[in-house]
Order: structure tokens, then sequence, then C-alpha cells
């Protein structure tokens, strides 16, 4: 199992080398010239001087064996278009998205467990079929759409939340609230699906013959039963989370993350652009890989059966 | 009536949300395809008197104009279909462009499981699908010229990991089957077994993924559009429509709020299709 474990954490080091090559080549084939975006009227000379300074004058070849020299320092490199460290930056901007990831997850596990299991409970009558539709509804709707229209009806109109921009938690809440929909609407119906399962396994029907009231039976061995599905579906959901988070902090302009991201590839801010990427896609790997020995430590079937994991 | 429609037939009888979920897609399709000859006004054309008329229900409509006109007074409803047809274009060819590439992959890797070629393709779909999907098109996009073709390639990378995955598994599988080392035992060529035996159980597991990843690529290529870094204008999007509307939404909100309905449809029915798919499918109900 060691074996097994340590292999699967160099195939996530792997991967992670691996993006953080193609984000640092990609950046620097993009045709357009940061340090002049920065001086727009300066000389070749002074020109060179501020690439000499940003860190890109050298090759390609050359800039990567200093940032990897760098990173094992511990050293992320300067953002110029911030005046600052990238790990500054990170520092200011991850707390920002890291409330609303998390807002977003809390909501959407109390009402995906909430209502499917209340779906599921009540399985096959309207209560069920309204809160299915609802939960098909809102997987159906673009998040950034449902961002605008939410900025525009409960800020703008109703005047209830402030709509952009960060100047407190009450910032967070409205995006948090459309980051948590799709996923509620996931959890909802992949948590009424599971329930549904298992109701139809024998160790259920047992309690319910033995007379155990079929809603506490559910909750007790259902519930339980369908909580190693669950685990894989957040590590997959984690992924749409990140992307959404993005998003949506595009749509309410909020200084988080991937308002950070978006900013950095726009004016080509190289260094900051690698820190952002390698962070989120590390820490996507990072959970996913967790998911997946948690996996092998949980399960006895898989723990036996390790062949091409 | 022949065997296969009756089966057809009865199939759309017992599931009436795939059956909604597919005539919202023919509508869709035909819209897409004859929508330069259905649009009722020249979806470029714009006339400033009739700027920013709401749709036909509210007081203030213009005649002709059922859903209103936008800030320069183009019609939403000609433009809507436009947008319509780029994003079914766009989504349909990037998720067909997922599979051929998921497929090559996923048959080659399967193949040579175990061995370095199946180590480093499956390391390339983990890096993939490690990378945060959105930030990965932005830059692309911005690295490449936003064309229609540029978007349904970096569209197609969202989706391709997941087919390669399933044809890699479907492979390793049957490759180890008696019928397999009957066919190489009668002299079938590689290439023959891997087209006619390995293929085919991929079907029943790509089917019930795709809607869902159409619906995916339609709502992403939206998002895209409304950045301002997939379709460029003049090029109609459903996203550019949503993006045009924007800065009017306090006093025009049906200039944004449609096209994203519109895209809302769209998805829920392939959302409807894919989940009647997906149980009919499903090995578990069919035993």
């Amino acid at each position: 199992m060691l074996a097994t474990i340590t292999r699967r954490i160099l195939q996530g080091l792997i991967v992670i080398i691996g993006i953080t090559v193609i984000t640092f080549v990609m950046l620097r084939l993009i045709p357009s010239d940061p340090s002049r975006t920065m001086a727009p009227n300066a000389t070749e000379e002074q020109l060179m001087q501020l690439k000499e300074q940003m860190g890109i004058g050298d090759p390609i070849p050359t800039q990567f064996v200093k940032y990897v020299k760098n990173l094992m320092r511990g050293y992320m490199g300067y953002s110029y278009f911030q005046k600052a460290d990238v790990s500054t930056v990170i520092a200011k901007a991850l707390p920002m998205s890291s409330i609303l990831l998390l807002f977003a997850i809390i909501i959407a596990v109390v009402f995906g467990l909430l209502l499917g299991i209340t779906a599921a409970i009540n399985s096959n009558t309207w209560i069920d079929r309204l809160i299915s539709g609802f939960s098909v509804l809102f997987q159906s709707m673009p998040n950034y759409w449902v961002g605008i229209i939410l900025i525009q009806i409960i800020s703008v109109q109703l005047k209830l939340l402030p709509s952009t921009g960060y100047k407190g938690i009450r910032y967070s809440i409205l995006p948090s609230i459309v980051l948590a929909l799709p996923m509620t609407a996931v959890l909802i119906r992949n948590i009424r699906a599971s329930m549904m399962d298992s109701i139809n396994q024998n160790f259920v029907k047992a309690a319910k013959a033995r007379g155990i009231p079929s809603w506490s039976s559910l909750i007790k061995y259902s519930f339980r039963n369908s909580l190693i599905p669950m685990l894989t579906l957040f590590g997959t959901q984690l992924g749409v989370l990140l992307g959404n988070c993005v998003v949506v902090e595009y749509v309410f302009g909020y200084p988080g993350i991937g308002m950070q991201i978006l900013n950095a590839i726009v004016r080509r801010d190289y260094y900051l652009v690698q820190g952002l990427v390698a962070l989120l896609s590390s820490f996507f790997i990072i959970v996913n890989m967790a998911i997946d020995i948690g996996y092998i430590y949980l399960d006895p079937r898989i723990r036996k059966a390790q062949g091409g994991l | 009536m022949s065997e296969r429609i009756k089966k057809v037939l009865s199939f759309l009888r017992k599931n009436p949300s795939f059956t909604i979920g597919l005539i919202i897609i023919l509508i869709t399709l035909f819209i897409a395809i004859f929508a330069d000859s259905i649009v009722p006004f020249d979806p470029a054309a714009s006339s400033p008197k009739d700027r920013l008329a709401p749709p036909f229900w509210s007081s203030g409509a213009k005649p002709g104009h059922i859903l209103g006109t936008d800030y320069i007074g183009r019609d939403l409803v000609s433009r809507v279909f436009m947008g319509i047809r780029t994003s079914v274009f766009i989504s349909f060819l990037s998720v067909g462009t997922a599979i051929i590439i998921g497929m090559t992959v996923g048959l080659i890797s399967g193949l040579s499981h175990p061995g370095p070629i199946d180590s480093i393709l499956m390391r390339i779909t983990d890096i993939q699908m490690g990378f945060p999907f959105i930030v990965l098109a932005i830059i692309i996009l911005t690295l490449v010229e936003p064309t229609v073709t540029s978007c349904i390639v970096v569209l197609s990378l969202a989706s391709w990991p997941a087919y390669a995955r399933v044809l890699r598994s479907n492979v390793m599988l049957e490759k180890e089957m008696d019928y397999i080392a009957a066919a190489k035992a009668m002299g079938a060529s590689s290439t023959r077994i891997a087209i006619k035996y390995l293929g085919r159980n991929f079907l029943p597991s790509i089917l019930p993924v795709m809607p869902m990843d159409i619906a995916g690529a339609i709502i992403t290529e939206s998002l895209l559009s409304f950045m301002s870094i997939g379709i460029q204008p003049p090029n109609i999007s459903l996203g550019n429509i949503m993006a045009d509307g924007r800065n009017y939404i306090s006093t025009s909100w049906w200039i944004t709020a449609i096209p994203g309905v519109v895209v809302m449809i769209i998805v829920l029915a392939l959302n409807l299709m894919g989940d009647t798919l997906q149980k009919y499918f499903d090995p578990k109900l069919n035993k």
C-alpha cells in the first residue's frame, strides 16, 4: 500500500510540474511585450533594462532555470504591476477566495443534504419532483448569468446586499450564493440518487422490517453508505468550483485569486500568473490525491485490487 | 411499422423528459441551421430610432421586434438566432473533436498498458484535468487569435480527458477477453481488432456523457464570449449579446436576460436527455 501511495504522490508531482512548465512557456509565447505596457514611451535601451528587472530579459530556457532555482528557495517572483512579491499578492487575495469557497461549500452541503434527503424520503411525490425540478433548472443556468441577474435584482433593485467590489464580509454573501448554486444542484441530485440506491439494499429493508422508522434508518444506514461516492464527487466538483470561483469573482469584481489571475493574464504579469496557476492546480491535485489515498485506505476492495491505479 | 421504429417510439413514450429535451434540441438545431433564412431582421442592421425597445409584452414595444432591440436598435430575435447558430456549431464540433482526441489517446493508452506510452499519455491527461480550465482557455485565447476554430479547439480541451479515460478502461477490460484472443488467432490485424471489437463498448459509455459535455461547451462558449475573449464582434454569440446588454441592464434588462434564458433552455434540454440516457445505459439497472 505504501508503494501505491508513493506512486500516487509522484504522479501528482509530475502533473504539477507539467502544468508549471506549460504555463511558463505559453505565457511567454503571447505576442506582446509587458515591458512596453509598463513603459509605453521608453527607449529600446530603457526597455532592455526594464526587462532585465522584470526577469524577462533572458531567453526562455534561462528564465525557466532561474525561476525553478528561485522556487527552490521559496521565492515565487515579483509582480511588477503590483509592485509586490507574488507571495504577498497571493497572501492578500487567498483569504478573500477562501471565504468565498468556504461559504459556498457550506451552503451547498447544508442545502444539498437537506433537500437531497427530503427528496429521497418523499420520492415520487410532488415534493421530490419540485426539488428535483429545481435542481435540474439550477444546474442548467450559466453561473455568470445568474450572477448578473442577481446583482440586478438583489443589489440594484431591492438594495439588500452590496453588488461589486469588497468592503467587508457582506460583499462575500451574494457571490458565494451564486457560486454555491450549481454545486447545490449537483449535490441534491447525487445525494438523492445514492440514498435511493441504498434504500433498496437489504440492510435497509431489514431495518425497516424490524420496525425502525424509515427516516431514521435512511439517515443511519443509507446516508452512511452514500458517503464514499460523495467523496469522489467532491473531488471532481472541486475543479468545477475553482473554475466557477474565477468566473464569479470576475462578475462581482471580487478581489480574490480569480480576479488576480484574470488581471495578471491581461497585463502579462508572468510571474503572478504562474504563481496563481500553480497554487490553484496544486490545491486541486493535492485534494484529489488525498481523496484517492483516502479511498485506498477506506475501501478494502480497492486496497486488495491494487493493480492499475 | 418496422420493429425498430416501434422500439424508439415506446422509448420516447416511456421517457417524457427525454422526449421534451429532444424536441427542444431539434428546434434548436433547426434554428441553428436555418438561422439566416428565418431571422425577421438583418441581425447587424442598427436602427437608432428603435433602440432599446422592450419585448412584446411590455408597453413601448416596437412592432416586429418581438424580443425588443439592443442599444443600437438591432433586433434581438435575429441576434439570438444567429447566436444560437454560433453556439451550437462551436459546441457540437468541440465535443466531436474531444471525442476524436479522447478515443485516439484512450485506444493507444489502453492497448499499450502497462507501459511507458500508457504512463506518458495518462500523465498528459492528468495535466489537462488538473489545469484550471477557464484559466487555460483564457491564456490560449490571448495567445492565439480568438476565432471560431480556436474556440472549438480550446473547448475540446475541456472534455477529451474524460473520453480518453473511459475508452482506456474499456480497452483494458476487453483486450483480455477470449473473443479478442480468438480474433487474433484467426489473424485479424490489430487495427481491425481495435476498431471492430474494442470500440464496440465505447458508445454506451460515452452517449450519456455527450449531451452534458455539449451543454458544458455551450455555457463555456457563451462565458468566453461574454468576457470578450471568445467570439469577437461582428460575429454574434449568445455571450457577446449578453455582454452588449450589461451596460444597459438597469433599464433594458432583456438584452442580457434573454440570451441567458436561451442558454438555460438548451442546456436544460441536453441535461434531460443526458439523465435519461444515463439511466438507460446504467448496467446496474439493465441487468
